[in-house]
């Protein structure tokens, strides 16, 4: 693209260098000036329509392409690149470029223009002074919007989903996946009315490895597949209480869930199973390794922005957050916000149906500057990300040693949960998880579980 | 030159032949660069999705 630009670029000058143009500078410098009035005036039609609104539910991409048709192959990478509606810029400086070079073609050709700079100047002030109106729509709308970085990409969830359900599906044993066996001879099993269990992505691998080793093959082996779901533990809750599965392996509920299951008239039961660690990752590079708790708090209500107001580097933070209801979100909340509000998240801009626009929370990026939340065993054994480190949290880290005994400040219990009374299997399930050799799965599969396995106690 | 003809010209110039230069170049020259590795690799011819991602 740069090779075409100076290519064209020098197509200009010579061009200036061969014709007579008229020495008045308005009227020689017209046909640069026309294009960037016509980009100007396009843009400031299409941006007031959608201020008011981030979610742009009308075709602005299509609109957009064909105004600007004949760079057609510069909007798409701008639209690839997640700043599309910044492009009327490029059309600005694209001609003040070929302007410069026919400026510099007449001038070197001996035939600069000699009168009219004055209403010229004029013009292009009006013109710019104009352009400045959807220009600071267009920031304005862009503040909290994340562009794309090809250095550090948002990470691939649904490439991750289906690597982590390759890995972590039950009953593939030829397929050798991730899930431990049991260490004994299982103390149950069930070859029929296996409950139905679901959860949270983080800790699908414990109920998974349970499910693997509890259910035997019945008469219908896709019955027994069907009885295992991860559908996350927004959607885990709502399966829940709509009476669509037995048992779920979530955090407790957000507050939004909690009125949902009383609307139903259900209470949910609450059974502690594992500890986990809700952690903040950053970048390797980032020399930060400890936040208070107080610090996460003022950053993630947007009195701290900077880095080095914590030790860091003088760089602005991005603090990523999560969707509302997600686990890791009402943990944040929850054990670290408190009472204290969150600033607002992070977003990208996503295309809606075919051309829309449309602005959805921007998952954790991997930059130097990043900051963000997920849990131990999910970050650093599930999805494990290159260059990722965990923070230690009032100065202690998040081992498992310091879950265990409680000492990590954002400790949390996995719970299971019911939302009715529990059928025979289910209630024989549900101790199980809590027996000796539940908890020493738990721990195999890598999790912190509740009492100390057998050979801890040693 | 008269004015009228040198604003022809050159509105033909900013409007059509420079954007058809920008967007031409990068495509004729991924073309040929995506073409001439094919070649060399002997995987025979570009298939259009492959020139299309070549692009970007």
């Amino acid at each position: 693209m740069i090779l075409t630009f100076a290519l064209a670029g020098a197509s200009v000058y010579f061009y200036a260098r061969k014709i007579v143009a008229p020495a008045h500078a308005l009227s020689r410098y017209g046909p640069f000036i026309l294009p960037v009035i016509y980009a100007v005036i396009a843009w400031l039609v299409i941006m007031p329509a959608q201020m008011a609104n981030p979610e742009i539910h009308f075709p602005i991409i299509s609109t957009l392409m064909a105004a600007f048709a004949p760079f057609v192959l510069y909007f798409m990478a701008a639209t690839i690149f997640g700043i599309p509606l910044f492009f009327p810029l490029f059309i600005l400086a694209a001609y003040a470029f070929f302007g410069a070079a026919f400026a510099l073609g007449a001038w070197k050709s001996g035939r600069p223009a000699t009168r009219g700079w004055k209403s010229t100047l004029g013009v292009l002030v009006i013109v710019l002074a104009v352009a400045a109106i959807p220009g600071f729509q267009t920031y304005t709308r862009y503040q909290n919007l994340l562009v794309t970085d090809p250095r550090y990409p948002e990470q691939d969830h649904d490439r991750q989903e289906f690597r982590m359900r390759q890995q972590y599906t039950p009953f593939q044993l030829e397929a050798r996946n991730r899930l431990p066996l049991l260490r004994q001879t299982p103390t149950l099993q069930f070859d029929q009315n296996y409950p139905a269990l679901d959860g949270a992505t983080a800790f699908f691998p414990i109920y998974a490895a349970a499910a693997q080793a509890i259910y035997l093959p019945g008469e219908d082996q896709e019955v027994r597949a069907d009885k295992v779901h991860c559908s996350t533990t927004p959607y885990a809750y709502e399966r829940l209480i709509a009476g669509e599965t037995d048992m779920i392996f979530v955090l407790a509920p957000s507050e939004a869930h909690q009125k949902l299951a009383a609307e139903q008239g259900l209470t949910l039961t609450l059974t502690p199973i594992a500890k986990e660690a809700f952690v903040f990752l950053v970048h390797d590079q980032n020399p930060v390794r400890d936040l208070s708790l107080e610090q996460v708090r003022a950053i993630y209500s947007g009195q701290i922005n900077h880095w080095r107001a914590v030790g860091g580097a003088n760089e602005k933070i991005l603090p990523f957050q999560r969707e509302k209801n997600s686990g890791s979100q009402t943990i944040l909340q929850r054990e670290v916000m408190r009472e204290t509000p969150l600033r607002p998240p992070l977003k990208k801009e996503v295309m809606y149906g075919m051309s829309g626009l449309i602005q959805a929370i921007a998952q954790y990026r991997n930059a130097p500057n990043a900051l963000g939340y997920s849990f131990r065993f999910y970050a650093t054994k599930m999805n494990p990300a290159p260059n990722i480190r965990l923070l230690a949290i009032n100065s202690i880290a998040p081992t498992p040693e310091n879950i265990r005994n409680g000492r990590y400040p954002l400790t949390v219990d996995v719970y299971m949960v019911t939302a009715r009374p529990r059928s025979q299997n289910t209630q024989q399930l549900h101790d199980w998880f809590l027996s000796e050799q539940g908890q020493q799965l738990i721990e195999d599969v890598g999790y912190v579980p509740l009492t100390p396995a057998p050979e801890q106690e040693k | 030159m008269t004015q009228k003809k040198y604003w022809g010209l050159t509105l033909l110039l900013t409007c059509v032949v420079l954007p058809v230069l920008l967007n031409g170049g990068p495509l004729l020259l991924n073309y040929l660069t995506a073409q001439t590795s094919y070649w060399h690799t002997g995987r025979g011819a570009m298939t259009q999705t492959d020139f299309l991602l070549g692009i970007f």
